[in-house]
């Protein structure tokens, strides 16, 4: 009785959270589609046709039946887990059975595919691969080793009734895509994400604290009251400094920048690497305002030798209030959480106004790339393999079992399907819900390729540490950034 | 030469056993971690178990797939172990007791390995091992890790056999046997507690080896122990299911702990190094 | 050298000449088949990839795009580049406290087991070699569990003394981290020399501790004047096993720290490392140019122990 109620409460989330953000996003399509099963027939061949007659190709795509393909597939098993990627193949090949899968997973694929990458031997690396790629996309983007997959967007769902991916697109899943290198896709996203705070709803009804804080006092007032009852108020994996964008980071540079009235003037700038980057007003204050948290105490100390699943463990266990991470934060501490836990999200209000917009970072990513040095039917089948990962089944075992978002928007027209979604990311979607919020992924325009990119970030990253331990000035830190990034822009031209 | 026992003697004592409790205590609290849940783990690093989880260990076995790493291991550790002692010590032979020209120049070259940083060679070393077809096989690694020179284990080795006197094989050549049969019937016998010292040391390096197989597998089914525990390191990043990775770390330790229980003995009496003036 | 020379006096002597080149060739040949296979595995295995280094040091390249040649330019930003420095004292600050804590806590663990006769000696050799046998993941592993702040051994260990302690992080502070990976290795290190140096000082001949005992002699004494001085050259070997390692090893402060908090525990070898494989953009050349710096280093090392710890007893 209480599941169904729930879920329902999830379908009607859901589908407000899309109507909203539909409004905000033109001309992407209807919402409502018939569902249907795996591998509708008579979607019309997007993919370049290869062979000749009729019966020797499959007609959804068009590729042989008769030759046989074998992708080599470097999988990185990490937070989502391996069960969708094993789920999304066993029905690839059942629907295609000349195509098998040799895989490798890994938590650390990205050192195996870069001596891969070094040794320089096409018939040696893999069709396909995910996760973070050592040293970087740009790089093998610069040198033409991956292949494009802007066309994905116009390919046709293989349970979409005929639809495009593009026409059933989760609403500004195409801007946040990541991996989008000089303007152009390199990994179709097969999943969305989206990050903020999020603590234990239980545990702050008890100490009476505030779930939602409306405005960015109301923000630091709770802080300070959950230092004053002896927790620590914010935590993240330290080793990682970057994790902190979960909460703060470039998405709150963008909410500042709405409450300043100077949104499209920073939007440019960032999507484009215009100058100011690190010394720009929103991101001065965005600095500003963590140094002052630090300087307060609010973040552990020692955070710096916390691993991922450790800053997740303190929020767990009540050492600290909130952790800065993503919805995929249940999946991962799944095995460790006590029963009787209740997920609670929130944004970090960076305004005066409490109906102001909150920004939530949100990105459409854990996409599959393709290496173009690979003959044309392993690069189509593999293409065809990441369109399959949008179906509505495989999307399913992605909410449930990687405790991700769908990045189709006609998931929850079922409701069964929307009820599978973990309860973090139902949380994220309360909250959404009951607040003015827009997705932003920060994703950049423009691509600096310079080395120069690369120390910048390190300064920032080290940096991070001693800015939210509050024994170091933002500020020259920045400016030291802000050369270096100076420095690439240069270079490049 | 019995002597007094004074108070210095407890402090001597004290220390001995201080050294021994920082050695066991890490180990008995993992074994003791990996029998217990992940929620009461993370609840409480002390509180007593209410009841121990054996099934982690199966647990482990599965998920790390620990069974065929193990075939997989025996193979590349046996064979590389086997071949690769047997190299080295003819090796040490030759090039500790047999005068010959260049020696001296092959030594430097040796000794040139210690000052090699070894980590930016791990490219070319990947390229090269490609070009030979010796990537993704387990027969690849134990060539790659089998020829090769050891200083390390050379000097154990040396050591050893330059102890041995020199009158053993010059009654050997007289009585007319070859070199090969002087090594094999005199100073082969002779340097055991050398050689199974060195294949201990050899032993625990293969077996703990995680980064040449882990670069140069790409296939899962071949992975080793070794990289299998480094996966399930990794993985810890990702997942709070630590019980289990408790549970595996004390199942990989066992071969190792069975391996130094038979043979400690010759550890204790091989481990040498050159030889001592006086 | 000499030693060994004369030990390989021909064998042949006496026998006839046909004899004679009969066992010059099988000599050869017996030479020929022990040293190809080790030999030549390292040629080509660990010296030609070590040369192909030297060449990339001298190129601009990230492993994908095409390699250009830039001579010395990488050395040239070497010497600029802060951070190289930053991880070269963090190994200096290794090099100093590592190896001397190995040897001074072997030399002592192992005498006091080798001339103490004390109840369960051979249970104290076998438990000290024990973490000889373990890898160095679940050394490391062991260590981040051991500091933890939450729940970590050694922090219940001092709230035990009654130390507040509460839950610090000593692997999350630059003032303790650097320190901090000073244990693990020791604690995997002692073993091994324990019983190296054990099995040196059982071959020192009884007759020399005696008579420092009839003279009333105290064992500190007996240590430093007789003991250490007679083993000194296994000492000596060991130390620059020691240092090399630690000058070289990287592998605990990638798993335990990976080099932070904000490079604090940086070392030139993880600095390389992350050149050639992190997560950021890489450079091989440059990546090259540092391991170049790390072997004159290496080299110097050496050579300053030569000059400083002589002994010329030690050959090869």
């Amino acid at each position: 009785m209480k599941a169904v109620k729930m879920k329902s409460i999830v379908v009607a989330l859901l589908a407000l959270v899309l109507a909203m953000s539909m409004a905000a996003c033109s001309g992407s399509g209807n919402g409502k589609t018939n569902k249907e099963t795996n591998g509708a027939s008579g979607a019309p061949n997007t993919s370049s046709p290869t062979a000749t007659a009729q019966d020797d190709v499959y007609p959804e795509n068009g590729l042989p039946k008769d030759e046989a393909v074998t992708l080599k597939f470097g999988f990185f098993e990490g937070g989502m887990g391996r069960e969708y990627i094993d789920y999304a193949m066993d029905t690839f090949k059942k629907k295609f059975p000349n195509v098998s899968f040799e895989v490798v997973y890994s938590p650390k694929i990205g050192d195996i595919i870069n001596a891969k990458i070094s040794a320089n031997d096409d018939d040696d690396m893999f069709d396909l691969f995910n996760g973070t790629i050592p040293g970087g996309v740009t790089p093998l983007v610069l040198a033409g080793k991956l292949e494009p997959q802007d066309d994905l967007w116009d390919h046709v769902l293989y349970d979409g009734n005929g639809k495009t991916l593009k026409q059933l697109v989760m609403p500004g899943a195409v801007e946040a895509s990541v991996n989008v290198v000089q303007g152009k896709l390199y990994a179709l996203p097969v999943a969305a994400s989206g990050s903020g705070l999020f603590f234990n709803k239980l545990l702050f009804e008890q100490k009476g604290w505030n779930q939602s804080p409306n405005t960015w006092s109301e923000f630091v007032e709770l802080l300070a009251k959950i230092k004053a009852d002896g927790v620590i108020p914010i935590t993240y994996p330290g080793q990682y400094p970057n994790y902190i964008e979960h909460a703060f980071g470039p998405v709150k540079m963008f909410e500042l920048a709405e409450i300043n009235g100077n949104l499209e003037e920073f939007t440019k700038n960032f999507r484009n690497f215009n100058l100011p980057q690190h010394l720009s007003p929103e991101s001065i204050e965005v600095w500003k305002r963590i140094y002052e948290l630090g300087q307060k105490g609010y973040f552990p100390e020692g955070v710096a030798a916390l691993s991922h699943t450790q800053s997740q463990m303190q929020m767990i266990q009540g050492q600290a209030a909130m952790v800065a991470t993503g919805v995929y934060v249940e999946n991962e501490m799944k095995s460790a959480l006590p029963p009787e836990f209740v997920w609670g999200y929130m944004s970090v209000p960076m305004g005066d106004d409490p109906n102001g917009t909150r920004w939530i970072r949100s990105t459409a990513s854990n996409g599959h790339y393709i290496w173009a040095g690979k003959p044309d039917l392993n690069k189509q089948w593999a293409k065809e393999f990441n369109v399959w990962m949008w179906n509505l089944d495989v999307q399913e075992v992605i909410a449930e079992k990687g405790g991700q978002l769908p990045v189709r928007q006609d998931f929850s027209d079922d409701e069964t399907r929307a009820g599978k979604l973990q309860n973090a990311p139902k949380a994220m979607f309360e909250y959404m819900n009951a607040n003015n919020t827009k997705m932003e992924g920060a994703v950049r325009d423009r691509t600096l390729t310079d080395p120069s990119v690369s120390q910048a970030n390190k300064v920032i990253q080290e940096g991070t540490i001693g800015i939210t331990s509050g024994n170091k000035e933002p500020l020259p830190i920045l400016e030291e950034a802000e050369k270096l990034i100076e420095k690439a822009i240069q270079a490049q031209k | 030469m019995r002597e007094k026992r004074t108070i210095i003697d407890v402090v001597w004592w004290v220390l001995l056993i201080a050294w021994s409790m920082a050695i066991l205590f890490p180990l008995l609290w993992v074994f003791y971690q990996s029998l217990r849940s992940n929620p009461s783990f993370f609840q409480d690093v002390w509180a007593l178990p209410e009841s121990l989880n054996w099934m982690n260990y199966k647990n482990a076995w599965i998920k790390y797939g620990i069974g065929n790493a193990m075939l997989n291991t025996l193979y590349y550790v046996g064979v590389s172990l086997v071949l690769g002692t047997f190299l080295t010590t003819i090796n040490a032979y030759a090039l500790t007791r047999i005068q010959f020209k260049g020696r001296k120049l092959m030594w430097a070259l040796i000794m040139l390995s210690l000052f090699l940083p070894g980590i930016n060679a791990l490219i070319p070393q990947y390229v090269l091992m490609r070009e030979l077809h010796l990537t993704n096989s387990l027969t690849g690694l134990i060539l790659l890790d089998s020829l090769g020179e050891n200083v390390f284990f050379l000097m154990l080795l040396g050591g050893f056999m330059r102890s041995l006197p020199k009158e053993l094989e010059e009654s050997g050549f007289l009585d007319g046997a070859s070199i090969f049969q002087v090594f094999m019937r005199i100073i082969f016998p002779l340097s055991i507690p050398g050689i199974v010292t060195v294949a201990i040391f050899k032993f625990l390096g293969l077996y703990n080896n995680f980064l040449g197989p882990f670069i140069y597998l790409s296939d899962q089914s071949k992975y080793t122990i070794g990289v299998s525990m480094y996966a399930a390191n990794q993985m810890m990043q990702y997942t709070s299911d630590w019980v289990t990775m408790f549970a595996g770390v004390m199942i990989a330790m066992v071969p190792s702990i069975i391996m130094f229980m038979f043979f400690q003995r010759w550890i204790m009496e091989g481990a040498t190094l050159g030889a001592v003036k006086g | 050298m000499n030693r060994l020379s004369r030990a390989k006096r021909s064998p042949a002597s006496g026998l006839w000449k046909d004899g004679l080149k009969n066992a010059k060739m099988q000599r050869n040949l017996f030479l020929l088949l022990a040293l190809t296979p080790a030999f030549g595995g390292y040629l080509l295995f660990t010296l030609y990839p070590n040369m192909l280094s030297v060449y990339y040091s001298l190129l601009n390249w990230n492993g994908i795009s095409e390699p250009e040649f830039v001579g010395l330019s990488n050395f040239v930003t070497l010497f600029q580049d802060k951070y190289v420095w930053r991880a070269l004292l963090n190994n200096l600050f290794y090099m100093a406290t590592v190896p001397i804590a190995v040897i001074s806590i072997s030399l002592l663990l192992g005498y006091l087991l080798a001339n103490k006769g004390y109840k369960g000696t051979s249970f104290f050799k076998v438990l000290f070699f024990f973490p000889n046998v373990l890898s160095t993941i679940v050394i490391a592993l062991l260590w981040t569990f051991i500091y933890d702040g939450s729940f970590g051994l050694l922090n219940d260990f001092l709230r035990l003394l009654g130390v507040p302690i509460g839950n610090f992080y000593w692997l999350g502070e630059a003032r303790t981290a650097l320190a901090a990976i000073v244990p693990p290795y020791v604690w995997g290190g002692v073993g091994l020399y324990v019983i190296i140096f054990m099995n040196a000082m059982t071959t020192i001949p009884k007759s020399l501790y005696e008579s420092a005992i009839l003279e009333g002699a105290r064992h500190m004494t007996i240590l430093f004047r007789i003991t250490i001085p007679l083993i000194m050259p296994i000492v000596r070997i060991s130390a620059l096993f020691l240092i090399l390692g630690t000058l070289k090893g990287f592998e605990k402060q990638l798993i335990l720290t990976n080099g932070g908090p904000a490079g604090a525990t940086d070392v030139v070898g993880l600095y390389i490392f992350n050149l050639a494989f992190g997560t950021e953009n890489h450079n091989y050349g440059y990546a090259s140019a540092v391991g170049m710096l790390l072997f004159v280093i290496l080299v110097t090392a050496k050579l300053l122990m030569d000059k400083y710890m002589p002994d010329r007893s030690v050959e090869y």
